[in-house]
C-alpha cells in the first residue's frame, strides 16, 4: 500500500464518524449526509499530496462539505422548515428513558434553523471555539457567539430551568 | 470577570478551561454549580447530537479511495492520452523559462492530470457552481454568466483556493484557472499540441489552457471583462491552510 493511500485511509478512519455526524446535522438527511462525507473525503483522495496538517485537514473538510452541501441546498431547496421528525431509532440504547430524552432533545435540534444548527454542530461534534466557528462560518465572533446562546437556549430550556438566562441573550448582541 | 461573564462562557464554550474562568469559579459557589449543570447538558447535547453512522462508512470510502485513480477513470483511452502529452509539454515550458516570478504552469498541468475537468460530463449547474467558486476564492463575476462554460470547481492552486474552469472553446475545451495573487509568471506560447497562457488579471491571475488552433486571447478577455477580485475572510483562511499543507 502506498503512503499516500495509508494517509488517506488513517484520515478516513479518524474523521469519518464525525464528518458524517455533522453532516447529518446540516441536512438532517441520512442518505444525503452518507453522499456529502463520501463526495468530501474522495475530494480530499484526490489532493491528498496537498493536505498535510491534520488540523488544516479538518478544516479544509468542514469547508468542502459545507459548500457542497450549500449547492445541493441552493439547487433543491431541502431545507424546508417543519421537518417531520424523521430521527432514526437507535437500536444500542438500552435505558429507555435516556432514550426518550435523548430523542427529544434532537427534536428541538433538529427544529433549528440551520444558522443555530450549524455552529453548535461544529462545536458539539468538533470541539471547535467560538473562533475557529468563526473563521469556518466567516461570521463575527460575537455573532457566533449570539447564535449559540440562542441554540442552547432553545435545545436546553425544556431540560435545565434557567439554564440559559435572557438577559445574556441580549447583551450578545443581535 | 463577573459572574454573567461566567454563564456567557459557560454556554458559548462550555469546554473553555481559561485561567481567569477557573478562577472565578473556585471562588464563586453560585457559578460552580451552575457550570455543574452546564457540563451535565452538555453530556446530554453531546449524545443526542452523536447519531448512528452507517456501518462501515469508512471502510466503504476507504476501499472506493483505492480504486479511484483520476488519470485512468472512466474516459475513453485516448483522452488520458492526449492529458498525458498535454502534461508532458507543458512540463517542458518551466525548464527553459527563467524569471523572478515562479512559474505556475507544471502545477495546473500536474493538477489538470489529477483532476481532468475537462473530460468529465458538462455540469448543468456550471454558472451556479461559478458564482460559489467566485465567491470562495475571494473574486467576482460581474454580469452574465459564459454561456460556454461547461465546468466550475473550487480547486487549490499554490496552496491557495482558486477556480478551475472549462469553457467550449473553437477547438475543444479550454480550461482555465482563476488564481488570487499575481505572483505567477507570465507565459504565452504555442507548445506542439498545446497552447498555454499565463497572464495578470486585475490583481489576480489567469491561467488558460487550449489546444493547437484555439484563440485563448477571445477567451482571455472575456474573463477580463468579468472577473475583479474581494478577497473575502474565507480566502484568507483557506489561503492560510491551504500554505499549511504545502
Ligand atoms: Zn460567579
Ligand atoms: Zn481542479
Amino acid at each position: 500500500m502506498s503512503s499516500k493511500q495509508k494517509r488517506f485511509e488513517l484520515m478516513v478512519g479518524a474523521l469519518t464518524d464525525d464528518l458524517y455526524r455533522y453532516a447529518y446535522w446540516l441536512c438532517r438527511d441520512p442518505h444525503l449526509a452518507e453522499d456529502l462525507v463520501q463526495e468530501t473525503l474522495l475530494r480530499a483522495w484526490r489532493f491528498m499530496h496537498q493536505l498535510r496538517d491534520s488540523k488544516a485537514v479538518k478544516a479544509w473538510l468542514i469547508t468542502t462539505l459545507r459548500r457542497e452541501h450549500a449547492r445541493i441546498y441552493e439547487r433543491k431547496r431541502l431545507d424546508i422548515a417543519d421537518v417531520d421528525e424523521e430521527i432514526v431509532e437507535d437500536p444500542q440504547s438500552q435505558d429507555v428513558l435516556m432514550e426518550v430524552d435523548r430523542n427529544k432533545m434532537r427534536q428541538q435540534i433538529m427544529a433549528l434553523e440551520i444558522e443555530y444548527r450549524e455552529p453548535l454542530a461544529l462545536q458539539v461534534i468538533f470541539g471547535y471555539s467560538v473562533k475557529e466557528i468563526s473563521a469556518a462560518l466567516e461570521l463575527s465572533p460575537s455573532a457566533v457567539m449570539t447564535r449559540l446562546f440562542r441554540a442552547r437556549k432553545r435545545v436546553l430550556d425544556q431540560f435545565g430551568e434557567g439554564l440559559v438566562p435572557d438577559e445574556l441573550l441580549q447583551e450578545g448582541g443581535a | 470577570m463577573n459572574c454573567l461573564d461566567v454563564r456567557r462562557i459557560c454556554l458559548t464554550e462550555p469546554t473553555n478551561r481559561s485561567p481567569r474562568l477557573l478562577m472565578h469559579i473556585y471562588s464563586c459557589k453560585c457559578c460552580q454549580q451552575y457550570r455543574r449543570r452546564i457540563l451535565e447538558a452538555e453530556e446530554k447535547l453531546k449524545t443526542a447530537m452523536d447519531v448512528t453512522v452507517p456501518e462501515g462508512l469508512d471502510r466503504k470510502i476507504a476501499f472506493e479511495g483505492s480504486f479511484e485513480k483520476p488519470s485512468a477513470h472512466s474516459w475513453p483511452r485516448w483522452q488520458a492520452m492526449a492529458a498525458t502529452v498535454m502534461v508532458s509539454v507543458a512540463l517542458g515550458v518551466i525548464l527553459h523559462a527563467v524569471g523572478s516570478k515562479p512559474n505556475v504552469v507544471p502545477e495546473l498541468a500536474r493538477h489538470m492530470m489529477e483532476d481532468p475537468l475537462h473530460m468529465l460530463p458538462t455540469q448543468t449547474d456550471a454558472a451556479q457552481r461559478l458564482a460559489m467558486v467566485m465567491r470562495d476564492i475571494g473574486g467576482q463575476w460581474q454580469g452574465e454568466y459564459p454561456e460556454n462554460l461547461t465546468h466550475a470547481r473550487l480547486c487549490p492552486v499554490r496552496g491557495r483556493a482558486s477556480a478551475h474552469l472549462v469553457v467550449q472553446g473553437e477547438r475543444g475545451p479550454v480550461t482555465v484557472f482563476l488564481i488570487p495573487g499575481t505572483d505567477a509568471r507570465n507565459e504565452n506560447g504555442l507548445k506542439q499540441a498545446q497552447l498555454v497562457a499565463v497572464s495578470d488579471l486585475h490583481g489576480g491571475s489567469i491561467a488558460l489552457f487550449g489546444y493547437e488552433g484555439e484563440n485563448l486571447a477571445v477567451i482571455e478577455a472575456q474573463f477580463q471583462q468579468h472577473v475583479s477580485w474581494k478577497q473575502s475572510l474565507a480566502a484568507r483562511q483557506e489561503a492560510i491552510q491551504l500554505a499549511r499543507y504545502r
